[in-house]
């Protein structure tokens, strides 16, 4: 990650646009990653998603695959 | 995701990460992993024939007899599946000590699950099958993620596919069947 990340723009969608989304698309066409701690994953998430939790999101990037959309939560 | 998970209006899977995926750490290779699914299908299955035989609405019953049918696709496409990694006149074997139809999705016994379902309104039935088609739709997501070859990798992404049709009906249904009282 470079300094000029920093500056890239990320857009906030709805919930709503995000399951329009996750209908059209297949689910290897994007990154869909629950950053919260894992008790919490465990109660309820979105199906499919990875759990990386925020503090290790800085060491784990290298799991998502940067050429697709990714969506956080 | 504005919000977070709490805007989320969708269903939801429950459990770690790996929840589902630790049913399979059983399975020795690709075979046995389509095996495994397929048991879980045929849990589904026999659930949902279960609810359709004991439902007393004939509304009812055509909606799980439907469910029955969709259940049978996926297990046609796992074996599918198992033909083509173990080839032609091949049994679709689940590892020893694994009873077919036993078991549905999320580890529940079938048995357990239909005693449960005695009594219960038609919302509560559907909410647990709707909670097990998430939890179907999130295992098939993960393990075409899992798997290394790409035949095996499409396949799973197909059935997470026509999961993620089912749990849009279940939603709908749910939405009615709320909207009811």
């Amino acid at each position: 990650m470079g300094v000029f990340d920093y500056f890239k723009p990320v857009s906030t969608w709805t919930a709503e646009e995000v399951s329009a989304f996750l209908k059209e698309k297949d689910a290897d066409a994007y990154n869909l990653v629950d950053v919260r701690q894992p008790g919490e994953y465990e109660g309820g998430h979105l199906p499919g998603a990875r759990l990386i939790p925020i503090a290790e999101l800085g060491d784990r990037l290298h799991e998502l695959d940067r050429g697709k959309p990714t969506i956080t939560y | 995701m504005a919000g977070g998970i709490n805007a989320w209006n969708g269903l939801v899977a429950e459990g770690t990460y790996d929840a589902g995926l630790a049913y399979f750490s059983r399975a020795s290779g690709a075979e046995e992993l389509i095996a495994l699914s397929w048991v879980l299908e045929e849990g589904n299955r026999a659930f949902y024939e279960g609810i359709a035989k004991e439902a007393e609405d004939e509304e009812d019953a055509a909606l799980f007899r439907s469910l029955v049918l969709a259940e049978e696709r996926h297990k046609e496409t796992l074996r599918d599946l198992h033909v083509r990694i173990a080839g032609e006149g091949t049994n679709l074997a689940p590892p020893a000590g694994v009873e077919a139809g036993g078991m549905m999705e999320g580890g529940i016994p079938v048995g357990e699950a239909l005693a449960w379902a005695r009594g219960k309104i038609l919302r509560e039935v559907v909410e647990l099958a709707a909670a097990m088609e998430a939890n179907a739709l999130d295992r098939y997501i993960k393990m075409g993620r899992s798997v290394g070859d790409e035949p095996s990798r499409e396949i799973f992404l197909a059935l997470a596919a026509e999961e993620r049709v089912h749990l849009g009906r279940m939603t709908s249904l749910l939405d009615r069947l709320q909207d009811k009282g």
